[in-house]
């Protein structure tokens, strides 16, 4: 790539003489790829003899030839979810089959089965009338469900007589495989610890977790089907707010707690603890990454964060999370929680939930559902709703779980749960559950 | 053809348990990392992995293929994407303290585009228009070769990126310094010094006695690094290891040519040479990429081939066999194939000629868009043109025109190899992995553990 600068004195003109050994001016070279003819020209240059929803077929098993079902191109539709995917499939799979098929399905996705199933019941569901064999008969299908580092992928390897087809389309997981209500996730509910002192955050570490509390951290190690502290470092006197925040990081064998005003480091085994006062901002979301300023001597962040390539200034919030489609979701100071784009601009108010959510990134659906807190005060049991985002609209997801008094914070954990701290309203001793988000299709 | 530098992505497995015994705190500024390759560079911008450290693009794609900024903030296309907009990022700095203009980056745009766009600037906004519509831009802005550089008051390349280059020894070293106004914040290590040229059987000691932090690993010695307690940097399989035909008698027979593909062994190459690293297969681009590389088929048909070597002239069916002599792997993989292909009645010659009727190759992933690897593949195999356009996804074209590369069997597709590296016991990774999706080097999150 050639570089001017204008105004630059001595600079015009930089990389005008390619380097000689290679053709290529010196930064084309970096890449250590083969040349490629240049892309550009060819860029919209679809080639007109491969129409949109065109098929491959393969004749006599080698052979290759490209069918041209469609001399006009028509938009393809999106294809949704498993069941859509069997619909499209059974619609390229124009003129049926003249008698039994040999049809074996095989799943190398990380489709659930369920989903595997549901594409199963809808594929027979629309070759009805076609009897589906195991082996043996005259004509085959052969589908399989794959995927690829973006999209699923079905792939139809088709013989019917001397004619072997291929068909290939790929299909999005969309909030249609998932179905409100109770039986298309699951939340479980277990108690990590219960102790006098405020939990601010727990972090998992290998098979282990680490608490932080106001005043320590914990390590704990699972013995017995219960969870057992093995070791703790004091924190040292914290100027806390009265009702402090904390966030907990834990990475490579190491740890930073963000606790209103200070930033404690340390190993996590053998564990210590070394604090300063900070005004830094905290990761409030690891990946991808959003970070935000607490607002001094308080309970919430001043609304200054910074996502991947973009920094701005929101209006101050309790907490926030990874939306859909690289959006953000704010619980502000008012009740509302709002939903903003990748650029961090706010998009629509989605609801009126509590003053802390957390996104979880199962693989229920297209992005990551969303935990949330009810409104109430502390005085009041609190309950954990779960919802999934779909064109601005928080939809349930799941049953709420009851929770024995205020959630007083609620963050993510990891890619399938979340923790849940609560001050139990009977023992008066603040509680932390972890949840755990699962697909129950 | 192998590229250099440690490369690789994502999927980490950390196997030692030297992490644990080791005291590990916050992210710590300061120390030098060192790495060591087998390749040898006769410039800077010959270090292809070096690159992403020192020169920075407008867009970056992100693990899921998405497009992220960079050096550009944001950026919108009309309806018809031929035109599209870029806002850069403001205060960035070349590494000379000049700072990055609309100007320096409308230049360098009209540079990588040539005649196919037109490139204007309005202030911090660059304006790329094209008669055509430019589907596949942002892709084609965030590879290696949109890097935006300049060349420095004393005539060397300076780039934008974390780190800034002190040093070069062509062919030796480079010593690179952390650019302390880094857009995105100065690195934690002060400084990467890299030594080029070093075998890997070096390598590897290097890293057992402590002079080495970041070494590369060929597939067959994972295991020995393992078993000595080293952390291995894994990748998805991003380099194609296959066999080319050129022109020639033997070459030229389509009978020969597929009873050779039918002839190799790939499962007991893998399981014992390779060690299991890496997957067999019959397609370019790899299955983590198309979602369909399973349906060319990879596996042994030796009574098949066989019967086509009958087909085949005597005089056809002796062909070389031309391997890299650099790189140290690829004569005991030719030697196996050609043992392979002897069992079916075709006599290979291995030779370390560069150039021969048949070569085994390497070939990698460069880009998450299908499209434009198949395109770079084939250019480099000498196949032709590519039916397909830049940023096309739909695995039907795709699967379209990789199957017609690839009739005829000029190209005989043989494994797909992750990059590996061996990573010592002072290095710590902070929020992001070491290694980009497609293997740059993300050093610039990496930390080093405080000397005892």
């Amino acid at each position: 790539m050639r570089v001017f600068r204008r105004g630059v004195s001595g600079r015009e003109g930089l990389f005008g003489r390619p380097a000689a050994s290679y053709g290529r001016t010196p930064v084309e070279f970096l890449q250590s790829g083969p040349r490629v003819p240049r892309r550009f020209p060819s860029l919209t240059a679809e080639p007109a003899f491969l129409p949109r929803g065109i098929f491959v077929a393969v004749t006599g098993w080698r052979l290759v030839v490209y069918l041209l079902p469609l001399l006009v191109a028509p938009s393809l539709p999106a294809v949704e979810g498993p069941a859509d995917a069997a619909r499209e499939l059974a619609r390229r799979l124009a003129g049926g089959f003249r008698g039994p098929i040999s049809f074996t399905l095989r799943n190398l996705s990380d489709l659930a089965p369920g989903e595997v199933a549901e594409f199963r019941r809808a594929l027979e569901n629309e070759l009805r009338g076609t009897a589906l064999v195991e082996a043996g008969a005259a004509d085959e299908l052969h589908v399989t469900l794959s995927q690829n580092f973006a999209t699923y992928v079905v792939a139809a390897e088709v013989k019917r007589g001397e004619e072997r087809q291929v068909i290939l389309f790929a299909f999005k997981r969309v909030a249609g495989t998932i179905r409100a209500g109770p039986s298309a996730v699951t939340v479980d509910k277990s108690l990590i610890a219960s102790l006098a002192d405020p939990i601010l955050d727990v972090a998992r570490v290998d098979a282990d977790l680490l608490l932080l509390q106001t005043s320590r951290i914990t390590r704990y190690a699972a013995a017995n089907g219960h969870w057992e502290a093995r070791e703790s470092a004091p924190l040292g006197p914290l100027a806390l707010p009265r009702d402090p925040r904390g966030r907990l990081m834990v990475q490579s064998g190491a740890y930073l707690a963000y606790v209103s005003g200070s930033i404690c480091s340390g190993a996590v085994q053998p564990l210590d603890a070394r604090c300063r006062d900070a005004d830094e901002a905290w990761p409030l979301v690891r990946e991808p990454a959003l970070r935000a300023y607490p607002a001094r001597g308080r309970n919430y962040f001043d609304g200054r964060v910074s996502a991947p390539g973009v920094s701005k200034t929101v209006p101050p919030f309790y907490t926030a999370a990874h939306g859909p489609s690289d959006q953000w979701i704010f619980a502000r100071l008012d009740g509302r929680v709002w939903l903003h784009d990748a650029s961090l601009e706010p998009v629509a108010a989605i609801g009126a939930w509590g003053s802390d959510i957390a996104g979880v990134a199962t693989r229920c659906g297209p992005g990551s559902l969303l935990l949330s807190t009810r409104p109430g005060d502390g005085t009041e049991k609190d309950s954990i709703r779960v919802y999934q985002v779909v064109d601005r609209q928080a939809v349930e997801a799941a049953s709420a779980v009851e929770m024995p008094g205020p959630v007083v914070a609620l963050w993510t954990v990891d890619e399938s749960s979340a923790v849940a701290v609560v001050r139990d309203l009977g023992s008066g001793e603040y509680a932390a559950y972890r949840l755990s988000i699962s697909c129950s299709h | 053809m192998r590229p250099i530098g440690c490369r690789y992505l994502a999927v980490i497995s950390v196997l030692a348990a030297l992490a644990t015994a080791l005291a590990a705190t916050r992210p710590r500024y300061g120390g030098v990392l060192r790495v060591e390759m087998r390749e040898r560079a006769a410039s800077i911008d010959g270090v292809a992995r070096i690159g992403s450290l020192v020169f920075e693009r407008l867009v970056r794609i992100d693990h899921d293929g998405h497009p992220q900024p960079a050096l550009a903030v944001s950026w919108q296309a009309d309806a018809e994407q031929t035109r599209w907009e870029f806002r850069l990022r403001p205060g960035v700095k070349f590494h000379d303290g000049y700072p990055l203009t609309g100007a320096t980056a409308g230049g360098a745009l009209q540079r990588l585009l040539g005649s196919g766009a037109t490139v204007g600037v309005a202030g911090d906004v660059v304006v790329v228009k094209s008669d055509r519509a430019m589907p596949g831009l942002l892709t084609e802005l965030s590879r290696p070769s949109a890097s935006i550089a300049a060349r420095g008051p004393d005539g060397q390349l300076v780039g934008t990126g974390p780190f800034r280059v002190t040093r070069f020894d062509a062919d030796r070293h480079v010593s690179l310094a952390a650019f302390d106004e880094h857009w995105n914040g100065r690195p934690f290590v002060d400084g990467v010094e890299i030594e080029m040229g070093r075998s890997t059987r070096d390598q590897f000691v290097d890293l057992q006695v402590g002079k080495a932090d970041l070494i590369e690993l060929a597939p067959n010695e994972m295991r020995a690094a393992a078993d000595r307690g080293a952390r291995i940097w894994t990748s998805a399989p991003v380099e194609l290891l296959a066999l080319v035909f050129g022109p020639g008698r033997g070459a030229d027979n389509a009978r020969l040519r597929e009873a050779l593909a039918l002839s190799i062994d790939r499962a007991a190459i893998h399981n014992v040479l390779l060690q299991r690293q890496g997957v067999a297969t019959g397609a370019l681009l790899p299955q983590w990429l198309s979602g369909y590389a399973f349906l060319f088929p990879a596996s042994m048909d030796l009574p098949r081939a066989r019967q086509l070597v009958a087909e085949v002239p005597p005089g056809d069916r002796t062909l070389p066999l031309a391997y890299d002599p650099t790189d140290a792997q690829a004569r005991i993989l030719a030697e196996r194939i050609a043992v392979n292909a002897r069992d079916a009645g075709i006599n290979l010659q291995v030779t370390n000629q560069a150039r021969g009727e048949l070569r085994l190759v390497r070939a990698r992933v460069n880009s998450l868009d299908g499209a434009l690897v198949l395109a770079e593949m084939a250019a480099a195999f000498g196949l032709g043109q590519v039916r397909v356009p830049a940023g096309q996804t739909r695995p039907d074209l795709l699967y379209s025109a990789e199957r017609g590369l690839l009739d005829g069997h000029r190209v005989v597709p043989l494994f797909h190899l992750p990059d590996t590296c061996g990573v010592g016991s002072r290095v710590r990774l902070w929020q992001r992995p070491g290694l980009g999706r497609l293997g740059s080097l993300q050093l610039a999150d990496l930390w080093i553990e405080a000397s005892p």
